[in-house]
């Protein structure tokens, strides 16, 4: 019994993290309405970048993820600018593939760039964990939660409270209706594609603690961050968050009952299902 | 016998009821214009009956047989299939393509050219076989409709607004053309229209619709004189018009 | 269509009379039944990414099954890879039929991630199943030396007809689907599916006959792959990358939906590919796969609806139905069915 609550609560610590890393992705399909297969390569450069502010400015990796926010926010607003622009009002083909293309550069200009060897981190806190009772609760994901908790927060209060957040939420809505009232449709799509790719960096940054990073770090990550999406309803905030829940219980859970290779397996069958019987998941658009 | 016969039909998106409680039977080769403003629901009525839309209540048969909730080509193999008001041909194919991929239903490829030529043919259009849709002009990518419906051989015809954007000569000519597809060809028809002269003279019948619900159904001469229908269009002078 | 034909069955014999002529264990050869690979894997996801513009970044789940099953079957009973490929192909048939249940109605992104989810689903149960398929350390097939009756041989020379005729198979197959009927009810699924179906057309249906040919063929191009290259592990034939995405660009990058298309792609991507790895590999592992991404990403930006409008547009159409062909109506078939109206 312990075992499953254990379980249950290092998935929640992980789900939550999921969630903002998921999250761009949403905030992405929701305000250019397409699908970004190369989502997941921002959560490497967000870890590369956190790693480098370890290693060389000291930095603790929460502290290192707000930079490699602004980062991922900087890169992700140059390829929309330069590359994403183009093929916004193109068909179904051409978006899948400019995507795709973009997901190789990454990848490989990272290899190229940094080499293929696993680096990590190494914190004061990295070992410990918490004592509540029966569970144990590693401070890495602990502080890691905390501060994907925060993220949402912000974000949250972005999109609800300020004028770039109504405007945000005008685009994504209708996006004739928002020009006419003199919102430059243009440069929100930049600023919202640079607000989705900095925030999968950013979770990328706080979870250098606990995971290693590799020019293949985001491969891994990118049917479980559609996972999550899909779950939640693509272009859903609330939806993600709620969704990185869902699927951090479901692979931590899993463990339990198969061996730690099949864990994505499970997620795959739920990801393909949710897909087929649930397209508008639980708070958000249609997929279909 | 009833080819169509329609039993409380009921569509709902969410809050919004489209199609409401709605009840007809039609028998072979009459020729029915379904009226009503704007919204009424006449597309979604024709969605239905087709089987693009499923309905949330109600039932339809064909033929005696059940067809509500059946796929659309399944109901088009029995025999009834409909235009699209904004015309759907296949935009990267040309007129002859579009109608032979129609006539691929009954008949092996060539046959099912040589029966688009003659559907082409019976539209008007068959000097415009070769050409992309692409090329074409509004009114007639939806005579092309006409005619990629009638490749699939139907018994029941349902168009919807095949008449818009046409001088009133070329009116009077489509309507010649859809009489003699009952009369030769013995199809039944179901026309929506809005102009409101073409669809007096081609049709014998009547259904009206608003918000959904069936208000009315007789002839053109019974309807017109119809308290609730002519508050409907707001327009007593069109009821003047036969 | 005669013209991408023609081509076709030129690459197949200028092939078959390099093998005759050049030296069997040289290079060149081994590069010439590497362009054919990818030339049929390309043509392969063509009939289901280019004629029916459903868009699959999972066709390696195919490749791999294919592979395996024929390598597995030789390594336990010692089939022979000619009924191997068969097995290979019913399996691949079933996974996507299988796969095709949740996913028919999906559309574009929906329906590619779907496919990509099932690649990788294949390549985990691959890695976990090291009592069947040798785990994650891969598997070889017993060598045996040279020998048509288990589909090995020590040079590149005898791999070329091989390859050259599946090649010209799978090119057949897809003038066949592009070409006649179903040429057609592709076109038609793909333009606008609800007029498909009003006019007839049973769209999931044509929709699933596309996907179950392309993943047989695409199996059967797998275990050709696993005879040629002898060791394979899960992450090299079910990669997304290597597989999955290299059979879209080299369609892609050819001209989607066309005949020739995959041909002309694998000509010009794979010794690229060779060029860069020779000259980079120690000193920048990933360089081919970068320019790809960059090639790629050209390609849709420059042409973003050339992705699309080359398959059936004016010239050069696949369905290159030339309709100034399209002959008179038939007299006998009009005077019956005025006869049958009249009735």
């Amino acid at each position: 019994m312990s075992a499953l609550i254990q379980t249950l609560v290092d998935g929640v610590l992980i789900g939550g993290v999921y969630g903002v890393i998921a999250v761009g992705l949403s905030l992405v399909f929701g305000v250019l309405k397409i699908v970004n297969f190369a989502q997941a390569e921002f959560l490497m450069i967000g870890m590369y970048a956190g790693w480098f502010a370890w290693a060389h400015l000291g930095l603790d990796p929460i502290v290192g993820a707000f930079l490699a926010l602004l980062i991922g926010f900087a890169l992700g607003a140059l390829c929309q600018r330069l590359f994403v622009q183009h093929i916004l009002n193109a068909p179904a083909v051409a978006q899948i593939f400019l995507t795709v293309g973009l997901l190789t550069v990454l990848e490989n200009g990272a290899l190229l760039l940094f080499g293929s060897d696993f680096r990590t981190v190494r914190t004061p806190y990295q070992t410990i964990a918490l004592e509540l009772g029966p569970i144990f609760l590693s401070v890495p994901y602990l502080v890691a939660f905390v501060a994907a908790v925060a993220m949402s927060v912000l974000l949250f209060l972005l999109l609800n409270r300020t004028w770039l957040g109504r405007a945000i939420r005008a685009t994504s809505q209708d996006r004739d209706a928002a020009c006419l009232f003199g919102i430059d449709t243009r440069l929100i799509y930049t600023i919202a594609f640079g607000l989705g790719t900095g925030l999968t960096a950013f979770g990328g940054g706080i979870i250098l603690s606990y995971a290693a990073v590799s020019p293949t770090a985001g491969a891994q990550f990118v049917v479980l961050m559609f996972t999550v999406v899909v779950l939640g309803g693509l272009g859903s905030v609330m939806g993600a968050l709620v969704g990185g829940v869902i699927v951090g219980v479901i692979q931590s859970v899993s463990t339990l009952f198969m061996p730690i290779q099949l864990q994505n397996l499970v997620l795959f069958i739920v990801f393909i299902t949710a897909l087929a019987f649930w397209p508008q998941g639980l708070l958000g658009r249609a997929a279909r | 016998m009833t080819i169509l016969q329609a039993q409380d039909l009921t569509v709902r998106f969410g809050g919004l009821v489209a199609v409401n409680g709605v009840s007809f039977g039609i028998e072979p080769k009459e020729i029915i214009g379904l009226i009503g403003p704007n919204g009424a629901g006449k597309t979604t009525l024709f969605s239905m009956m087709v089987g693009l839309q499923r309905p949330t209540a109600g039932s339809m048969h064909f033929d005696g047989q059940r067809i509500d909730g059946r796929r659309p080509h399944v109901i088009a193999r029995q025999g009834m299939t409909k235009t699209f008001q904004n015309t759907a041909l296949f935009p990267e194919m040309t007129l002859l393509d579009n109608v032979t991929t129609a006539g691929l239903l009954r008949h092996p490829l060539r046959e099912a050219r040589a029966l688009a030529v003659d559907c082409l043919d019976r539209v008007g259009l068959k000097q415009f076989a070769d050409i992309d849709v692409d090329d074409l002009t509004f009114p007639q990518r939806a005579l092309g409709e006409v005619a990629r419906a009638l490749a699939t051989q139907p018994r029941v015809l349902l168009l919807d607004e095949v008449m818009a954007a046409l001088t009133p000569m070329e009116m009077d000519g489509v309507i010649q053309t859809l009489r003699e597809l009952r009369d030769r060809d013995g199809l039944t028809l179901v026309v929506v229209e809005h102009h409101m002269r073409a669809i007096m003279r081609l049709s014998e019948r009547l259904l009206v619709l608003n918000f959904g619900k069936l208000i009315a159904d007789g002839s053109p001469a019974e309807v017109s004189q119809n308290e609730e229908v002519i508050k409907a269009y707001l327009g007593g002078d069109h009821a003047q018009h036969h | 269509m005669k013209r991408s034909l023609i081509l076709v069955a030129l690459v197949a014999v200028l092939a078959i009379v390099l093998a005759n002529v050049l030296d069997p264990r040289g290079y060149i050869l081994r590069i010439v039944c590497l362009i054919l690979l990818a030339a049929t894997l390309g043509q392969c996801w063509n009939i289901v990414g280019g004629l029916a513009n459903q868009i699959s970044l999972g066709h390696a789940a195919f490749f791999g099954i294919g592979a395996y099953c024929s390598t597995v079957l030789q390594v336990k009973w010692g089939i022979t890879p000619w009924l191997g490929i068969f097995a290979g192909m019913l399996l691949a048939m079933v996974a996507a039929f299988i796969l095709s249940l949740p996913t028919m109605r999906l559309k574009g992104p929906y329906f590619a991630l779907a496919t990509l989810a099932f690649g990788e689903a294949c390549r985990i149960l691959a890695t976990a199943m090291p009592g069947v398929t040798g785990g994650p350390q891969g598997i070889s097939v017993p060598f045996v030396g040279d020998s048509w009756a288990m589909m090995q041989f020590k040079g590149a020379g005898n791999y070329v007809y091989l390859f050259a005729g599946l090649f010209v198979i799978v090119s057949i197959v897809f003038a066949l689907l592009a070409y006649g009927k179903m040429g057609y009810l592709l076109r038609a699924v793909r333009e606008n599916e609800e007029a498909a179906e009003v006019s007839g057309v049973n769209t999931l249906r044509v929709k699933l006959i596309g996907s179950l040919i392309s993943a047989a063929l695409t199996a059967a191009t797998g275990t050709l792959f696993a005879q040629f290259t002898f060791f394979f592990d899960p992450e090299s034939v079910f990669s997304v990358a290597h597989i999955s995405i290299h059979a879209a660009l080299i369609a892609i990058v050819g001209g989607v939906g066309t005949l020739a298309g995959p041909i002309i792609g694998a000509l010009l991507i794979v010794p690229l590919e060779e060029l860069l790895t020779t000259y980079f590999s120690n000193d920048a592992a990933g360089i081919a796969p970068f320019i790809f991404g960059l090639i790629l990403v050209a390609v849709v930006i420059l042409r973003p609806r050339g992705l699309v409008s080359i398959f059936g547009r004016r010239r050069g159409r696949p369905s290159g139905l030339q309709q100034r062909d399209a002959p008179p109506a038939d007299p006998a078939f009009m005077a019956k069915k005025r006869a049958g109206a009249e009735s």
